[in-house]
């Protein structure tokens, strides 16, 4: 297998005084959709915003396209071609659906009018709204708005976060073929936190699992055993809601 | 301010020494009380300053009775509260029979206050609030009180012809009182107030109060007042387009803020009479002792404090009692640095020798006398 | 009544200048910075001087914009940023620190007494108000201003980057906005914001060192009835509460009451601010919950 675009090694990271992570490692290659399980509280979530930059980093390393980006923060990340999706607080709520996609094109505002159609394409209901205030959008609308803002910052990897939570069934699977053809069309490598484990293992083609912050499991999907999956989370102490 | 600052702390330093040296069995000790640190410094070292050339001029000629006038100094730093410690200082440890103070009239009343319970003797050379004539036997004023210049105050500008005023003064004892005396005295002699306003002291701008007068229209304005907020108040009336003539109880304490507009438009009634013999000589001995430094009229107003009190003293020795009693025989026939004193049975000044001063050209002229 | 509208139109701007820096910096780093009052006092100073230097007015006041908004980035990098992480009522606290620092400062370079800076303006009469013309000055200058930020905030990349910061911070600094280059240049921006507020206001009144005890209420007031991270509310709390002021002091009370005339003393206008503020947050309690909660 190739170097991964995106690397954790034995990283140790938190908020403040609370770490969640513990020496954990993740690997994200070229061409696969990685999908991060773990019980609520595994720190699934933390791996994400650890590798966007907006946590503690207290020790390891974090390589993004073979640099060192441990130290790099979270605007220099997204500068690189991380692309963050988080599962809440995902819109600029005070600022119009434009402004938030203009937002998201922060960093490349010369081809903004272009770059905008293509997430129009694939959301067509953000078109629709992009006069409103993000605050009055749906929880689908929200998430597709989040996505599209995201893209506009023409990411090298894509980090989502629970895209799944709180949508309808319909709108659970809008979500999905979306990141299956963004995955498609535009041949970025995925980490995918997600509770919906089907869904997930569905669109994945790697699965890692977390125990209490550190890796339990990392195999191609086509190897896991749901026995062994359970058990996993049975370790964890917490149900799952999957 | 700073030079003011800088006079102070000179002042102050020197007085402290005077304060310090020893005093002996033989020696009548005067308590002082002034402002040295804080607000209004400048007027309490001149006032500080008259009293040093008395007792200058009273020991050098023998003192009294054969005894060296030893002044002690106190710094009531502009707070009633210092004030009164610096008084039951004097008046208990000291022993002093008679203090001279100079102070705002929140701190003198409250001095007298205590001087009275302790039967001891206040002069007062700075407060002209009306309300210091109810401690008879106790108090004594060098200056007139603000009821007798807001008087002529009044009656001066009815004279002028003129027939609807509005007042604007600081909403403190000494504003209010010439407002209510010069008032009253004007709607004695036929005119009319149309308007009165009191300020609260220390605000950034009085445009509110200024409108209303704009609003009611008046001939002229009665006004008393002094420092940052009198020119503040000039300058809103000026911005209002105010043009009328001002008449003020002591004009020469405001501050002006613009000398063009306030031109021949400032004048009023002032303690005066400072020309004759003494007040040249008290002149004369500052000159001599403070070379360089502008006096104020506050020296002959100390001045005159320890000479009326040395006066009776020399009759009647230290029993603070008994120099209340002669005080008032002691100022009859006396003509100090500040004119001929006369006292009512309050121990408050009349028919003190009034200047009538008018502002021209950036400075304040004498343009005639009550007397 | 004219008069009254008038009045409440001067105070206003001058307020409301002063309020949109704190409801800017409010917006994005969650804590009321009174170290703002002392930028304007600052400013106003700083216009002083500049005019005993022999610069004209309005160049001392954009020298003295440009240098408090140095000084607010300055602060920023010395104390606040350092601070990033505590609680907000612990960044308030040191914020009132830090006024009192520079109040202390001020004091010492200029002296306790009243500046007045001199101008010239003449009187105007409209059908029965009378202002000046440094009162239709400052008006005009305080319109230039809200429509200069409005542009910066709605109608430029960085301006928008601010909004997105106070909308959502993390979100902001993941689409690749620089976080802290961006709080810098808000800094600077409130801070010169501060300094032509306070430069208005020491051209209507006076300087003296507790000239931030008298603008703080009516501004605070201003920026809560706004909304504390709503920089045009602060500018609706301005003057809602400069109308209210003026209209108490105006009101003949004693009149209405059928007895002597009385008003209610100009130096209550302050606690008339607090109170309009009290009445606004009971009746509108949604003003006081942040925009992104």
């Amino acid at each position: 297998m190739s170097a991964p675009v995106l690397e954790l090694d034995r990283v140790t990271a938190g908020y403040g005084l609370i770490t969640v992570l513990n020496e954990t490692s993740i690997r994200l290659h070229a061409g696969e959709i990685l999908t991060v399980l773990g019980a609520n509280g595994s720190g699934k979530s933390t791996v994400l915003k650890t590798s966007a930059g907006l946590t503690r980093i207290l020790g390891g390393r974090i390589a993004f396209a073979g640099a060192d980006a441990t130290r790099w923060p979270a605007h220099r990340r997204a500068a690189e071609g991380i692309g963050y999706v988080p599962q809440t607080r995902n819109v600029f709520p005070d600022l119009s659906v434009a402004d938030n996609l203009r937002m998201g094109a922060f960093l490349r505002p010369k081809n903004f009018a272009a770059d905008v159609e293509e997430v129009f394409a694939l959301f067509p209901r953000i078109k629709e709204k992009r006069k409103v205030l993000a605050r009055t959008l749906s929880g689908g609308e929200r998430r597709m708005l989040s996505i599209g803002l995201t893209l506009l910052l023409k990411p090298r990897i894509l980090l989502l976060d629970e895209p799944s939570s709180d949508l309808s069934p319909v709108m659970v699977d809008t979500v999905f073929d979306a990141i299956a053809r963004i995955h498609r069309e535009l041949a970025i490598p995925i980490l995918l936190v997600e509770q919906n484990v089907n869904k997930a293992l569905a669109l994945a083609t790697r699965v890692a699992v977390l125990v209490r912050g550190r890796e339990a499991l990392d195999c191609p999907v086509a190897e896991v055993k749901l026995d062994e999956l359970k058990r996993l989370f049975m370790d964890g102490g917490v149900r799952t809601s999957a | 301010m700073k030079r003011n600052t800088m006079l102070a702390a000179i002042g102050a330093a020197a007085l402290a020494m005077a304060g310090m040296s020893p005093v002996m069995a033989e020696d009548i000790t005067i308590g002082v009380i002034a402002n040295l640190t804080g607000q209004d410094v400048n007027t309490s070292v001149q006032m500080a300053r008259g009293v040093e050339i008395a007792a200058d001029e009273i020991n050098k000629a023998g003192g009294i009775g054969g005894k060296t006038i030893k002044l002690i100094v106190e710094d009531s730093e502009y707070k009633t509260q210092e004030a009164l410690t610096a008084a039951t200082k004097l008046y208990d440890v000291d022993k002093v029979p008679a203090v001279i103070m100079f102070g705002g009239s929140s701190l003198m009343i409250a001095v007298a206050e205590l001087a009275k319970q302790e039967g001891k003797v206040l002069i007062n050379t700075s407060s002209s609030s009306a309300k210091l004539g109810d401690y008879p036997g106790t108090l004594f004023s060098i200056l007139p009180l603000d009821d007798i210049l807001g008087k002529e105050l009044g009656k001066y500008i009815a004279k002028k012809g003129i027939k609807t005023v509005a007042t604007v003064v600081p909403n403190n004892t000494f504003g209010l009182g010439v407002a209510d005396a010069a008032g009253a005295a004007f709607k004695e002699a036929g005119g009319k107030v149309v308007k009165s306003v009191a300020y609260t002291e220390g605000q950034p701008d009085y445009r509110a109060d200024m409108q209303s007068v704009v609003a009611a229209a008046p001939e002229a304005i009665i006004s008393a007042g002094y420092g940052d907020d009198s020119r503040t108040i000039f300058k809103n009336a000026r911005e209002l387009g105010l043009n009328v003539p001002w008449f003020a109880a002591y004009p020469s304490i405001f501050t002006v803020e613009n000398d063009a507009w306030m031109n021949g438009k400032l004048s009023g009634v002032d303690n005066g009479g400072y020309s004759n013999d003494t007040g040249k000589a008290v002149l004369a001995a500052y000159k001599a002792k403070w070379p360089g430094e502008e006096p104020l009229a506050h020296i002959y107003y100390g001045y005159d404090a320890l000479k009326v009190l040395a006066a009776a003293m020399a009759k009647v020795g230290e029993d603070p009692k008994a120099i209340a009693a002669e005080l008032p025989n002691a100022v009859k026939g006396y003509v100090g640095a500040t004119g001929a004193i006369a006292w009512d049975d309050r121990g408050q000044r009349i028919d003190p020798p009034l200047d009538l001063i008018e502002y021209k050209d950036g400075k304040f002229e004498t343009v005639g006398t009550i007397q | 009544m004219l008069q009254v509208l008038v009045n409440s139109i001067v105070y206003g701007s001058e307020i409301a200048i002063i309020a949109v820096g704190i409801a800017l910096s409010y917006s994005i780093l969650r804590f009321a910075n009174f170290a703002h009052i002392q930028y304007a006092v600052v400013g106003g100073y700083a216009t002083y001087a500049g005019t005993k230097l022999g610069l004209p007015i309005v160049a001392a006041i954009a020298v003295g914009a440009v240098l408090v908004g140095g000084l607010a980035v300055l602060v920023d990098a010395l104390v606040f940023s350092r601070l990033r992480a505590i609680a907000p009522e612990g960044k308030m606290i040191v914020s009132w620190g830090v006024a009192l620092f520079i109040r202390a400062i001020i004091a010492s370079v200029f002296g306790g007494s009243a500046i007045i800076i001199e101008t010239s303006s003449s009187t105007i009469q409209v059908g029965g108000a009378i202002f000046t013309s440094l009162d239709l000055i400052v008006v005009l200058a305080t319109v230039g201003f809200m429509v200069l930020l409005q542009l910066f905030l709605y109608h430029t990349r960085h301006g928008s980057a601010l909004r997105a910061l106070a909308s959502n911070y993390d979100l902001a600094v993941t689409r690749g906005i620089p976080g802290d280059r961006m709080i810098r240049l808000m800094w600077f921006v409130t801070g010169a914001y501060a300094a032509i507020g306070g430069s208005l206001i020491a051209l209507e009144t006076r300087l003296q060192p507790n000239m931030d005890l008298i603008i703080l209420l009516p501004v605070f007031a201003a920026v809560t009835i706004g909304g504390l991270s709503n920089v045009f509310g602060a500018v609706i709390g301005a003057f809602v509460l400069s109308l209210a002021q003026n209209v108490v002091i105006a009101v003949d009370f004693g009149s209405l009451l059928g007895g002597d005339p009385w008003f209610v003393p100009s130096q209550f206008r302050d606690y008339i601010a607090v109170l309009a503020m009290v009445v606004v947050l009971v009746l509108r309690p949604a003003s006081v919950r942040p925009a992104n909660a």
